[in-house]
């Protein structure tokens, strides 16, 4: 077995002290070592902000692209390479708000990489500004008198975009947390992981003591069953999305299975090899439909 | 007694939704078929079914490249088609309106053109239905154009065969009434038909299929995209082949994840593309600002119609010359490249994919909605022409000996500015790759001078450009000249026409046609520049797009003239040699 030492790379990482991403750093680096994954098949592509900056603290095939765009980019380079692992990584104003639009239709989409978003409520990098996720009240530079909007219900969200594989867990709970990874991989199709991780400096009101107080881990509920869609939804809404562990899984094919079903291609090898001119007769034939 | 024309034009009007398209692409393939050269122009509304349209068909012996103003038949479903276009026709020719919507030929007279009243609708009602109309329109044309119709008997069988055998027959006895009703009107009469063909049938297919054909034979194996006017025939066409190409084909949810895709693709080490037109290009700037940082290769299609905003949809126009150049935040190094022809778009859509892996980035590729949506005939394409270069980009046996302790080097400082490349996959190729400034190995770097390093880096590699594609289409002679013309993309056949009647009288004429945009190749266009004495550049759009890079980039501005269209609609041939006149 792999350790994680071997996925850490020289650069450390500018969070702050204290901060809740440090605790998804290492889930992940014991997921994939626990797994064995080769360190030229993993990918990890990020985003924009704090979070996102994790795509250079994994020593693997690292890419921090643009706000809110890494789900698009992660599906193309999935779909270029199926042999890869793809990890994609976010906070909650990346996936949430400028994201948004990608990550309801990655779900819906069903590519099969994982996604795992720092979920602090705040916006960090910019020190400071409500996020989608922020709670009614809270206080921040652009919210002086206190966010009146209504914090996003992700988790049902998801569900209702059509997510094959919902989970939530808290950035302390590493071995947990390392575990749903684990999942999350393993799964066919887009896997998304919530990750509560507090942010120490912009939001005191969703701190460690919050949540150390406020999540029900899923494993209490008796007779919670992940695949009933009804209790799912019906247990989300109860415990107004503060509950930790495996939430939701579907068994459906991927997006990548039903290319190769739908369209009948005989998948020999992934798209990265096969950079090459078409077969003579298909051209000639795709040629004399014009003739 | 008939006359025969080796160059002739075909055109019919009506309302959009009355088989107009289907009636001029029959007739077209049939054409194309028996070996004839076709340029097709189709003048459209932006809606499904409504609004004036009309479809043009130059029909000629040999490889035309431009609508001609003249027009020998028009054939006029209702009375609008003979106000707007009754002019256009020459002494001689005809106009053939439906006896239904009873014609007014009155403003016509007095041309010496033949105008006939014909029971189209009658005719159409009594083989079947209304919806035969077009069918006894191309059985008119075919017989008016005194070319053989057992071809077209043949066509409609391929087209309608699908739909069984009632249908087949009953479109094929609409034809053969429209064919016989205009034999026996021109039993004694005067009229012109087309010459014998002279080469081997070409192919028929509008530039969007030559593109996508290029891009395949390119090796490009994931397209993501968003549907857009003029450009969706591309990825449906590509959707369509999945099967046979073996790529995926992904429509996004929007223009920013199309790009975003396309580029992972691009990073992953597959020949990657998308395809839009001027709003979804606007969506993509922040991307391509980051295809250039990162080094990554991709290719982004973007057709031109009429800007700005959601403009003239339907409509040509190269408005998006400084879109393409500039759009994106920061100094950001990418390459536009242009096709000046259908056939272009074929040939150098893949030097497109071969510049985008060779100079590791962004290459925008810019046909225009006139190429993009209307049909010519070219010569079957030649894959054996194509070849797929992908510069530097290295295989993993070669990485071993080369292994750096901990990152590979993939942003490594080179003569050239372009570094040796890896792909994820690769062992002993790991990097990092990120939209921040970065050190060699891709590590996030603030560090003024590696700024200045890696900046210089990204641009140095453009100096290559020019030499390594085809910058622009030339032809003329070497001498001095007195007039330099210069266009961009599809003005090539407007242009290249009108140099063929300026030269026949007697002026020495150079025609530039410029595909490289971005970088400007100024090295290459300088020695045409010095040798002549004006200089004439047409602009399809308002502020003089083009003409502002050679304001930019040249010498002398005060020898350059600018010419702009901004109608919706290509120059013509008398509008080049018009304008030019009035320099000379």
């Amino acid at each position: 077995m792999a350790t994680a030492s071997e996925y850490r790379n020289e650069v450390r990482p500018n969070w702050c002290p204290g901060c809740g991403h440090y605790g998804v750093h290492a889930a992940i680096l014991d997921a994939v070592a626990q797994k064995a994954i080769p360190k030229e098949n993993l990918a990890i592509v990020s985003g924009i902000g704090c979070s996102s900056r994790i795509g250079g603290y994994v020593y693997a095939y690292g890419s921090h692209t643009t706000h809110g765009r890494s789900l698009p980019y992660a599906q193309g380079l999935k779909l270029a390479n199926e042999n890869l692992e793809v990890i994609c990584c976010s906070g909650d104003g990346d996936a949430y708000a400028i994201g948004m639009g990608h990550t309801m239709h990655a779900m819906k989409r069903n590519v099969n990489l994982t996604y795992i978003v720092m979920d602090n409520h705040v916006y960090g990098l910019t020190k400071g500004q409500t996020s989608p996720r922020s709670d009614v009240g809270f206080v921040t530079k652009t919210s002086p008198f206190g966010s009146f909007e209504s914090p996003l219900p992700i988790c049902e969200t998801a569900i209702a975009a059509g997510a094959t594989f919902v989970a939530q867990e808290y950035s302390v709970n590493r071995e947990k947390l390392a575990n749903l990874i684990v999942l999350a991989m393993e799964h066919e199709g887009f896997s998304f992981i919530n990750v509560f991780s507090p942010c120490v400096t912009y939001n005191k009101q969703n701190g460690y003591e919050y949540f150390k107080n406020a999540l029900t881990d899923l494993g209490r509920i008796p007779e919670y069953d992940p695949t009933n869609r009804l209790q799912v939804m019906q247990t989300l809404m109860e415990y107004d999305g503060l509950v930790t562990g495996l939430i939701y899984k579907q068994e459906k094919a991927s997006f990548d299975a039903m290319i190769k079903e739908v369209y009948k291609q005989k998948a020999e090898s992934p798209l990265v090899h096969r950079v090459e001119k078409p077969d003579l007769d298909v051209f000639d034939k795709l040629c004399q439909d014009f003739m | 007694m008939v006359k025969t024309k080796a160059d002739m034009v075909w055109k019919m009007g009506g309302e959009q939704g009355e088989g107009i398209d289907s009636c001029g692409d029959i007739l077209g393939s049939i054409l194309a078929k028996m070996g004839y050269s076709l340029y097709t122009e189709r003048l459209f509304a932006s809606r499904i079914k409504g609004g004036h349209t009309t479809l043009s068909l130059r029909i000629a012996l040999e490889s035309v490249h431009v609508m001609r103003e003249e027009v020998d038949i028009l054939l006029a479903l209702d009375q609008k088609t003979i106000c707007l276009h009754g002019k256009e026709v020459c002494r001689g020719g005809y106009v053939i309106c439906d006896a239904k919507v009873t014609p007014d030929f009155s403003s016509l007279k007095g041309l010496g053109i033949h105008t006939l009243a014909l029971p189209i609708t009658e005719i159409a009602l009594k083989e079947g239905s209304l919806l035969m109309r077009n069918m006894v329109a191309l059985g008119m044309s075919v017989a008016l154009l005194s070319i053989p119709c057992e071809p077209f008997f043949a066509g409609i069988e391929e087209r309608y065969g699908k739909k069984g055998k009632a249908i087949v027959s009953q479109n094929k006895k609409a034809f053969d009434a429209g064919y016989a009703a205009m034999q026996q009107e021109l039993a004694s009469r005067s009229y012109v038909g087309l010459q014998n063909p002279v080469h081997e049938p070409h192919m028929f297919l509008l530039g969007n299929h030559a593109t996508s054909l290029g891009a395949m034979a390119a090796g490009a194996k994931f397209m993501a995209s968003y549907p857009i006017t003029p450009a969706s025939e591309v990825m449906e066409y590509m959707i369509k082949h999945m099967q046979d190409t073996g790529s995926v084909v992904v429509q996004a949810e929007d223009e920013i994840s199309s790009c975003m895709m396309a580029m992972g693709a691009g990073y992953g080490g597959v020949r990657a593309f998308t395809c839009t037109s001027g709003p979804g290009l606007s969506l993509m700037a922040e991307s391509l600002s980051m295809a250039s940082m990162a080094e990554i290769p991709v290719v982004i299609i973007n057709v031109q119609r009429s800007g700005p905003s959601t403009g003239m949809a339907t409509k040509v126009e190269h408005s998006d010359i400084q879109a393409a150049c500039y759009n994106a935040h920061g100094d950001y190094a990418n390459i536009v490249y242009v096709p000046i022809s259908i056939e272009d778009s074929f040939y150098q859509v893949q030097v497109a994919f071969n510049m985008a892996e060779v100079f590791q980035t962004p290459v925008i590729f810019m046909p225009d909605l006139q190429q993009g949506l209307n049909k010519q005939t070219v010569p079957k394409f030649d894959v054996g022409r194509i070849v797929i270069e992908r510069g530097k980009l290295l295989e993993e046996t070669e990485l071993e000996p080369l292994h750096q302790p901990e990152y590979f080097t993939r942003f490594s400082m080179q003569e050239d500015g372009i570094s040796w490349r890896t792909v994820p996959g690769m062992r002993h190729g790991l990097f990092l790759s990120t939209g921040l400034e970065h050190n060699e190995e891709g590590k996030p770097a603030e560090d003024p001078m590696m700024h200045v390093k890696q900046m210089d880096k990204r641009f140095k590699k453009l100096e290559g450009v020019a030499e390594y594609c085809e910058p622009f289409w030339f032809e003329g002679e070497d001498a001095n000249c007195d007039i330099l013309l210069v266009g961009m993309g599809s003005t090539w056949g407007a242009i290249r026409e009108a140099s063929a009647h300026l030269r026949k009288d007697g002026f020495k004429v150079n025609h530039i046609q410029l595909r490289l945009i971005k970088p400007f190749p100024k090295k290459q266009i300088l020695p045409y520049f010095k040798k002549t004495k004006r200089v004439v550049i047409f602009d399809l759009n308002k502020t003089g797009q083009l003409k502002q890079l050679f304001d930019v980039h040249m010498p002398n501005k005060r020898k350059i003239k600018g010419i702009c269209k901004y109608e919706g609609t290509p120059y013509t041939v008398k509008e080049v040699v018009a304008s030019v006149k009035e320099v000379l």
